[in-house]
């Protein structure tokens, strides 16, 4: 038997392995595949508005295949650097071997080119950087030798795109074209390599029309103003010495079905990047993406990889059927995938230019979609790996298409589906809670949308809960506030009447008093001597407190609290910190300036100001917890009193104490402020001082113990 | 009194300063015997032993070994051709080493690597003297001034070859690493059917060939990369070599290549030579001397610097090579080979269970109190939903079941006190409840294993100073999590790693703190998958002597009546478990692989109860349960019972996945579907294991019974029988 066994095994083996060579591909992946770096995607506002945090998710992706010259059994490449998915056939571009490879949707060999025939002639494209083709006819950016070939599926080139001739066109413009396209209408688009007039337009005539959605310059206050600066004190020196400030190139393009561009810068500012992919309207050039202005690759940097960190490199982008929106990342080799409204799906990839294992890599340098699969180009792993998503891919695609869609009831379900595989999908929280909001389960969808941090859902259940309950409730609520109301009305008339006071204290009848008659509270202050230092501390401690509890247990639409990145120290720093630093640094100036106020009166004069921040605090926390996002309005309203209110209070108090004059107090309040940053500034001395001669103490004692 | 101060603060200074002017890595103090080139004379001319099985020659003329087997006449060489067929001078030079060594040039603190052929035969000399039952070839590199002795011998089985750092000479630079015999595992690019195997992760094949103009290296330590050696940021995850074997098949011979001694010290390598090369070849290197990448620190910035051991490793490092020829020359020969040598000894255990659990306590979170903030465990699963599952399950699959329960310690799953300092986090439950769990499960017959962290801690830097591994400058060797996205270390989270010398402390104190448990089973997940240095002591260096100690810990904690649970374990570990779960299902997947293997699966079914990887956190659920039948391991499922959004900062992707109510239904339908199977293969081991058509694989068992398991998404017709796509079909034979 055993032996029957060997004789059958024997065979299918031998089949197996001609099997394998007449293939010509072989499925990297062959049993069970995995990706040896976690996919992640970004939580948004969860700890500030705009704000995101990386966490894992289950891959929605799975690589099938990794296509390489043994692969193919061709020749190994030099460079892949371009792979284009055409009508019929994808086509890979080594430029530095002026070679362009055919392979058809199956991933199996179809031609080679290593050159084009013109007139019988051979032209090469070395240096070539992009690829395309539309109509039966390949179009091959030929970078360095400034043009673009345009040769039908034979080889034999029909025509060179040269650089048009326009006046439009300045002298100094380099015609290297790196990427090509062509729309529905016949309008072609040439990318050329450092261009930051943008992309070169021609009119299906082949006529050129402009140039074409450059990226604007953004220029900061900072900017702004040492332009002006510069401008108004010129010299030779500053003007050997100045920069032209340029827009940041465009490093690839594709068009979408719809004929809408869609473009990618790559890096910009280290950490400020944002606004990378943009979706342009063919007719003006408009980005009409609706969160154009997030950052589409991580935020920061990696600064332990090498010095001075790697920037983020968005270098290609594709766009499928459906408006899923795929960027590449070069650096960290990283695939990020967004919705039409930019919303991030999912971030894959990796290798940090490293990448020895499937599914890393060492230079990704361009992307391009066949049908539901993404081929990612590394041009120094001369490989393409081709991803496939799997079916909780699947199912999170369709559930945010329903959901973008507004069919929340169809998407419902797929989204319980997406939670049993993936617990930590925040499209899918937020895809629920818009299904239990149109279903009027307003409860569910408060749960659920509180889960996902889905703040208009929320606040849109938490507005019909609202209006249920004053509508169930209106006449307990009515007549509770009317007695309430009659209440204090009553209350104040007589004790006003009859000299009632509930406070018997004298120091806590200054502090009750200081809002109604502050020059009264604080002219006994001064005269009497009277306020308490240790009421003023404890004031202090509740202004910290209240500020706190606001972020703590503030409303969950108007508070963004996470206790993972919640600063107490930072708020410590905010609210006691800076008074302390007013109280120093008020005092130092106010006795160089004659004021007559004396330390503990300038303690006292700020605590009982706070009183109205104190109070502002509090009723923020209430009103938070009971108003609507559309109701924010009452909010900074009663903010803006409350510090209305501190700044007089303040002002009352430091002229009173002090026997200063309005001005004076504008005044010594400016020096105030002036002395708490150089405060400020002397502090952050200190610490960088004791940094250095710590770092210093390490390396001795380090040496010392090595030696 | 205040001049004295200052006299002695200005002395302090002085002398700090003039010590700070020593530079990292300068000439070094050489530990090792001093280069002399005419230490030892060569026997004049070929030499030749001999035993009843096999041949060795020394071929005086090439300079390298020839290898015969005296029954079938076929020889091998240390030069990837048959003696004689091909000239020396048609070889790259590279091809005709029999050793290739890296040393440390101390002047610029480089690393250089030669081979004999370059450095020896034509820049040097090379000696060969008889010795019992071989020979011992000296290769004298002329210009490096360093001699490597190395010792060919013939066993009844095969060939050691084995070197002895301390008989190692050199002058002014030290050896790093050692490659030994490095082609004589080569097979030619344009032989078809061949292939070499190494053991990454599961296991995987190389082919011959490339797919680019220069050669494709691989290299894994083996039992993983060394956590003492600082890494500064994670490229990716990286699936292990757990075995000390590798081994290739070329036509019908191959070879199983089983590092015997100094394995923690070693690297599998493979070369996938281009086309110019010829060749392509997996070998064995060992590392000598011990390498860190310390830190320092200067005016607020952090620099890195590269720093090697002084002394060598005492260890003698040795690979045996044992021929392999017909149906046995392929991987599943040399599963059989490596199996019998390294752990025939160990019983069979009991079988594989068709249920496994592996249950999450929680993770800390911060909380904050006022503004306060401080750390609190996040409870995912209590004792009491732990039981709950655990009878749920157990009632409605009828079926045997092993539980591992992870992060139920003091800090939860993520690092804290050593051993999650040997209790149950108030949150989730009390030692009460736990031990009514252990009775419960005793009752049920179900194996209920508790996690205890021995290895890795988080302290204080001043209390990790004594109780930890160490670098080579004497600092903290820590460890970090990394970034999600960056994957740059993440410094809040560093922990460390125990001093070796205090493993065994460690496991006396988990002895000693649960004495009155009364568990029956403990889990050893990170001493059973970790191995590492400690360069605090020699003898620790290069990860050196971690198998010895680890075996000899669990035995001493099997000795105390406890049965002991693995995860994704190494060798040493594996062999002494009762059971391992979590075993590898992929290979390290890099690029010059062609298919993965379930080697690991292969040494151990039958001899040691396994589990797969966590089906459910797997990128493809059916796949994953697909590789445990392929390989007849038990179906393990990870668990938590409710998610919370504090986990979304958890650092553990398992938490994606694995709310039990969620997929309860799922794992009692699959482990109902999956249970005929497992009787059919119960206690036996695997035979044979067969790569078919593209995405068929063929699983023969030791009973007879087979299955083919198809991953392909179109069904597979197998003798006239469908194999479903995405299924699998088993055939018993009674």
């Amino acid at each position: 038997m055993k032996m029957a066994i060997k004789k059958v095994v024997k065979y299918v083996a031998i089949c197996f392995l001609s099997a394998l060579i007449g293939l010509g591909i072989v499925f990297t992946v062959s049993a069970q595949s995995s990706i040896p770096v976690e996919s992640y995607t970004y939580w948004e506002d969860m700890s500030s508005e705009g704000s995101r945090k990386a966490v894992y998710s289950k891959p929605i992706f799975d690589i099938v295949a990794v296509i390489d010259s043994n692969v193919l059994n061709v020749a190994p490449f030099s460079e892949l650097n371009d792979i284009f998915v055409g009508e019929k056939y994808i086509y890979l571009l080594d430029g530095s071997e002026s070679r362009l490879t055919l392979i058809d949707k199956e991933y199996k060999l179809f031609k080679e080119y290593t050159s084009f025939s013109l007139n019988g002639e051979s032209v090469t494209f070395n240096g070539a950087s992009g690829v395309f083709q539309k109509d039966e006819y390949i179009y091959i950016c030929d970078t360095e030798n400034e043009r673009v070939l345009v040769a039908d599926m034979s080889g034999n080139v029909k025509r060179e795109i040269q650089c048009p001739q326009s006046t439009l066109i300045p002298d100094d413009f380099r015609y290297r074209p790196v990427d090509f396209a062509i729309d529905s209408q016949g309008y072609t688009y040439i990318l050329c390599e450092g261009s930051y007039y943008g992309m070169i337009l021609l009119s299906p005539e082949q006529e050129f029309v402009s140039f074409f959605a450059s990226n604007d310059v953004e220029l900061g206050v900072q900017k702004i103003l040492g332009n002006i600066i510069e401008r108004v004190f010129p010299n030779n020196t500053k003007k050997a010495g100045s920069e032209s400030v340029l827009p940041y190139s465009i490093t690839a393009l594709c068009v979408d079905s719809n004929d809408f561009v869609y473009t990618v810068t790559g890096s910009t500012e280290g950490w400020g990047q944002k606004g990378q992919i943009k979706k342009l309207y063919h007719g003006t050039g408009d980005n009409i993406l609706k969160a154009g202005n997030i950052n589409f690759a991580d935020d920061g940097y990696s600064t332990s990889t090498v010095a001075g960190g790697l920037n983020q490199d968005l270098c290609d982008v594709a766009v499928d059927n459906n408006n899923y929106i795929y960027g590449l990342e070069g650096t960290y080799g990283r695939i990020f995938m967004y919705d039409e409204s930019g919303t991030i799906i999912s971030a894959f990839g990796g290798g940090v230019g490293e990448g020895k294992q499937v599914g890393t890599y060492q230079k990704a340098c361009a992307i391009a979609l066949n049908g539901e699969n993404i081929l990612v180009c590394d041009s120094l792993k001369n490989s393409v790996t081709v991803y496939k998503s799997n079916q909780l891919g699947l199912l999170i695609k369709k559930g945010r298409l329903l959901t973008l869609k507004g069919d929340y009831t169809a998407s419902a379900e797929i989204w319980n589906q997406v939670l049993e595989q993936d617990s930590c999908c925040q499209l899918a929280y937020s895809g629920l809670a818009r299904f239990f909001l149109a279903n009027k389960n307003y409860n569910k969808a408060l749960e659920y949308s509180k889960i996902g941090y889905d703040r208009e859902t929320y606040s849109n259940a938490f507005s019909k809960i609202r209006e249920n309950t004053l509508k169930e409730n209106f006449w307990i609520i009515f007549l509770v506030s009317l007695i309430l109301i009659i209440g204090i009305a009553v209350f104040l008339v007589v004790s006003t009447k009859r000299k009632i006071s509930l406070v018997h204290n004298k120091e806590m009848q200054l502090v009750t008093s200081v809002m109604f008659h502050p020059i009264d509270t604080f002219s006994t202050i001064k005269e009497k001597r009277m306020g308490s230092v240790c009421i003023s501390a404890a004031l202090m401690l509740l202004f910290y407190l209240t500020s706190v509890l606001r972020n703590i247990y503030g409303g969950f639409l108007f508070t963004y609290y996470d206790a993972a990145s919640f600063n107490a120290l930072w708020e410590f720093a905010k609210s006691v910190g800076v008074v302390v630093l007013w109280i120093v640094a008020n005092w130092l100036v106010c006795t160089l300036c004659s004021g007559n106020g004396r330390f503990r009166e300038i303690i006292i004069v700020i605590c009982y100001s706070l009183i109205p921040l104190i109070l502002n605090s509090l009723l923020q926390l209430i009103l938070s917890n009971v108003l609507l996002r559309d109701e924010a309005a009452f909010l900074n309203i009663i903010n803006t009193v409350a510090y209305i209110i501190f700044f007089l209070l303040l002002c009352f108090g430091s002229m009173i104490i002090h026997d200063f004059s309005f001005g004076k107090f504008l005044r010594t309040a400016l020096f105030t402020v002036i002395g708490m940053a150089i405060v400020i500034f002397l502090l952050i001395l200190i610490v960088i001082l004791f940094q250095q001669f710590s770092g210093f103490l390490s390396t001795v004692i380090m040496e010392m113990s090595m030696k | 009194m205040k001049r004295n101060f200052i006299k002695i603060l200005i002395l302090f200074l002085v002398s700090a300063l003039t010590l700070t002017g020593c530079k990292i890595g300068g000439v070094k103090k050489v530990y090792f015997k001093a280069y002399n080139s005419q230490a030892s004379q060569s026997e004049a001319g070929d030499i030749s032993v001999e035993n009843e099985t096999y041949r060795l020659e020394w071929n005086d003329q090439n300079k390298s070994i020839i290898f015969t087997d005296i029954k079938t006449d076929r020889e091998y060489s240390t030069i990837p051709a048959k003696s004689g067929t091909v000239q020396a001078e048609q070889l790259n030079t590279q091809l005709l080493s029999d050793i290739i060594i890296e040393y440390i040039d101390y002047e610029n603190n480089l690393v250089t690597a030669i081979g004999s052929y370059d450095g020896a035969v034509l820049g040097g000399k090379v000696d060969c003297i008889k010795i019992e039952n071989g020979f011992k070839v000296t290769y004298y590199f002329g210009n490096e001034e360093i001699s490597v002795p190395v010792s060919y011998t013939l066993g009844s089985d095969g060939i050691k070859i084995s070197f002895n750092p301390s008989e190692i000479c050199e002058n002014g630079k030290g050896i790093y690493r050692v490659s030994i015999a490095p082609y004589l595992c080569a097979i030619s690019n344009k032989s078809e059917d061949s292939y070499l195997f190494v053991p990454s992760g599961s296991g995987a094949l190389i082919k011959a060939g490339s797919n680019s103009n220069s050669n494709q290296i691989y290299s894994q330590e083996v039992y993983g990369k060394d956590p003492a050696v600082e890494q500064r940021y994670s490229v990716s995850n990286e699936q292990a070599v757990k075995l000390p074997v590798y081994g290739m098949k070329d036509g019908n011979k191959g070879f199983c290549a089983i590092i015997s001694e100094g394995a923690e010290t070693a690297s599998i390598e493979a070369v996938c030579g281009a086309d110019w090369f010829g060749y392509s070849s997996v070998y064995s290197t060992f590392q000598i001397r011990s390498y860190s990448s310390v830190r320092s620190f200067m005016f607020g910035t952090t620099s890195f610097n590269d720093l090697y051991s002084d002394g060598p490793i005492e260890t003698v490092c040795s690979v045996d090579i044992i021929p392999l020829y017909d149906s046995k020359a392929n991987y599943s020969g040399i599963a059989e080979t490596f199996k019998k040598k390294m752990i025939a000894s160990s019983s069979i255990k009991n079988n594989e269970t068709p249920l496994n659990l592996i249950i999450y306590g929680g993770i800390m979170s911060k909380e904050a109190f006022l503004g306060i903030p401080y750390d609190s465990l996040c409870a995912t699963t209590t004792l009491k939903a732990t039981k709950n599952m655990i009878n749920e399950l157990s009632k409605k699959t009828n079926t045997e079941m092993s539980v591992m329960l992870k992060g139920f310690g003091s800090t939860g799953l993520d690092k804290g006190k050593l051993g999650g300092d040997f209790t149950v986090n108030k949150k989730l439950g009390s030692k009460k409840e736990l031990f009514g769990i252990n009775d419960f499960c005793k009752e049920k017959n179900i194996g209920l294993y508790f996690d205890f962290d021995l290895v890795c801690k988080k302290t204080s830097a001043w209390f990790a100073f004594g109780s930890s591994a160490k670098n080579l400058n004497n600092q903290t060797a820590y460890q970090y999590v990394y970034d999600k996205a960056l994957r740059s270390q993440i410094e809040a989270e560093r922990y460390v790693l125990a001093s070796r010398n205090d493993l065994f402390d460690n496991a006396q104190k988990l002895l000693d703190k649960t004495e009155n448990w009364s568990l029956s089973g403990v889990a050893l997940d990170s001493l059973g998958n970790i191995a590492y240095s400690d360069n605090s002591q020699t003898k620790y260096m290069v990860k050196n002597g971690m198998a010895e100690d680890v075996e000899e810990i669990l035995s001493k904690i099997s000795k105390s009546g406890k049965n002991i649970a693995v995860a994704d374990a190494n060798l040493y570990a594996a062999k002494k478990a009762d059971v391992i779960f979590e075993t590898p299902s992929t290979s390290n997947k890099n690029d010059m692989f062609y298919a993965d293997v379930p080697f690991y699966q292969m040494v151990f079914k039958g001899i040691v109860p396994m589990t797969s990887t966590a089906v459910n956190t797997a990128l493809d659920e059916q796949s994953a349960i697909l590789n445990a039948v392929e390989s007849g391991a038990g179906i393990t499922w990870a668990l938590f019972d409710s998610f919370d959004t504090k986990l979304t900062d958890s650092y553990y992707a398992v938490y994606n996945t694995g709310v039990y109510d969620d997929i309860k239904e799922k794992i009692i339908s699959e482990t109902n579907r999956l249970k005929d199977f497992y009787k059919a293969v119960d206690g036996t081991t695997i035979y044979e294991h067969n790569i078919l058509e593209n995405g068929l694989r063929q699983t023969v068992f030791s009973n007879g019974t087979e299955v083919f398991v198809n991953y392909s998404d179109s069904d597979i017709s197998v003798d006239g029988e469908k194999v479903p796509a995405k299924d699998f079909l088993l055939k018993i034979v009674k």
